[in-house]
């Protein structure tokens, strides 16, 4: 993955359905991953990110690339469409519990490990964090906490958060230079 | 605060994630803007994010899921059109009534323009019939005094050069009136004015009985006391003369 590319964003905000696809193609597999490891559902992490696709579609001209990054803002629709399923479900897990396990648990319980060489390759990176970072990268990252409410969740002040959890993300990024 | 300080801060890391407040996230996207060393770390970040976040993502038929995906679009497109249609209905709706009032508008004005000139044009034909009216009165009395039995009719002949003039008199001695029909004299030039005389024949002594005024009544009424025996117009300086101009006598005629 590039740069954002502004262009096809633009386009699909134009109405452009070649430069949607193009966009889905491009962004479906992570959002699949944010989505999957919130709902740990297969079959409703895929319906959900239909659904967050056709948000995207819909919603596309409420981008606007001088508040953030495109890729935080699709974040962020399948981050709540994720909690919305839990919360409407009256799922099991309360979102208080939403941190009670993480991304590596699924990772752990996934049958067809060999079959995704990415996968693989998240395991090892994961494998080699520390219990930490994994706790903060799923807090921050997949589950979409702030850093206000992560520190209460994982009980430290929320300074020393921001900073742990870039450490933790350049050890995840000198593993995957490697 | 430098750049290797941003970098160090974990700022950046939550911008990408999204934890930051609104301030501090709209700060950063400016930062980030404006510095191509922050937005490449910025991009660095997203990268490691994104193959983690792909990495976890489960097998799936890609392209059956997008099928579905441009069904849903496909719909909301075609839902979508019919509401821009309904929208474009309610903007043209919005339009036309904008133009029917002004239209109507102008047409009110127009319309209370047309009336204001309609009622002058009524006050002005409201005096045109009241003189009329009296017109026609006057036409009336002449008539009924014409018609009685005692009023004299006097034909007065064209004199000298204006042999072609003539006038006729209508006198009634009892009542003391006499009505000048003056439809067969020329126009009275510029500055003169026709005068009628009343005459007693013996010795020739003429009396003023009044000068012929111009306006569109052709039958006019002068109080006559005189013993009149015969009646002369004659024309004058405008406003008249105490004795007639005999050389500009224009009409003569005697009571038979």
């Amino acid at each position: 993955m590039n740069a954002q590319p502004d262009l096809l964003i633009a386009r699909m905000q134009e109405g452009s359905e070649v430069a949607f696809t193009r966009i889905y193609e491009r962004y479906q597999k992570a959002l699949h991953g944010v989505i999957f490891a919130i709902v740990k559902k297969e079959d409703v992490a895929q319906e959900i990110l239909q659904d967050v696709f056709i948000k995207i579609w819909k919603n596309a001209d409420t981008y606007d690339s001088n508040s953030g990054r495109f890729f935080t803002w699709i974040l962020n629709i399948a981050r709540n469409a994720s909690v919305d399923y839990l919360r409407s479900k009256r799922h099991k897990n309360s979102l208080k519990n939403l941190s009670s396990d993480n991304f590596v648990d699924i990772i752990v319980s996934k049958s067809d490990l060999d079959e995704q060489t990415n996968t693989m390759f998240v395991k090892q990176w994961v494998e080699k964090l520390e219990p930490m970072c994994i706790k903060i990268i799923d807090v921050i990252f997949f589950k979409g906490f702030t850093f206000k409410d992560g520190a209460e969740e994982l009980d430290m002040p929320s300074g020393t958060l921001k900073t742990r959890h870039r450490k933790c993300l350049n050890s995840l990024r000198e593993m995957m230079v490697n | 605060m430098d750049i290797q300080d941003t970098k160090n801060s974990g700022d950046l890391e939550a911008y990408v994630c999204g934890a930051l407040t609104r301030q501090e996230n709209m700060a950063i996207a400016k930062l980030v803007r404006e510095n191509p060393e922050l937005e490449e770390e910025v991009e660095a970040i997203e990268r490691a994010y994104f193959k983690l976040a792909a990495g976890i993502a489960p097998a799936a038929d890609e392209i059956a899921i997008y099928e579905s995906i441009k069904g849903y679009i496909r719909e909301g497109k075609a839902k979508s059109e019919d509401n821009h249609w309904s929208q474009y209905l309610g903007w043209a709706a919005a339009i036309v009534l904008l133009f029917g009032t002004s239209y109507m508008f102008y047409q009110n004005t127009e319309l209370n323009d047309e009336m204001i000139s309609i009622v002058q044009k009524n006050q002005i034909l409201n005096v045109e019939v009241e003189s009329l009216d009296s017109l026609n009165l006057d036409y009336k009395e002449a008539l009924a005094f014409i018609k009685k039995p005692n009023t004299l009719k006097i034909n007065l002949a064209g004199q000298g050069d204006h042999g072609t003039a003539n006038a006729v008199v209508f006198h009634n001695k009892e009542q003391n009136i006499t009505y000048l029909d003056i439809t067969g004299l020329p126009d009275a030039p510029a500055n003169m004015t026709y005068q009628l005389w009343s005459l007693t024949l013996n010795p020739l002594t003429p009396t003023n009985l009044g000068i012929v005024a111009v306006d569109n009544k052709n039958l006019i009424e002068f109080t006559n006391p005189n013993d009149t025996e015969a009646f002369g117009i004659t024309l004058e300086e405008a406003g008249g003369s105490p004795t007639p101009t005999l050389e500009r006598l224009y009409t003569l005629g005697a009571i038979e």
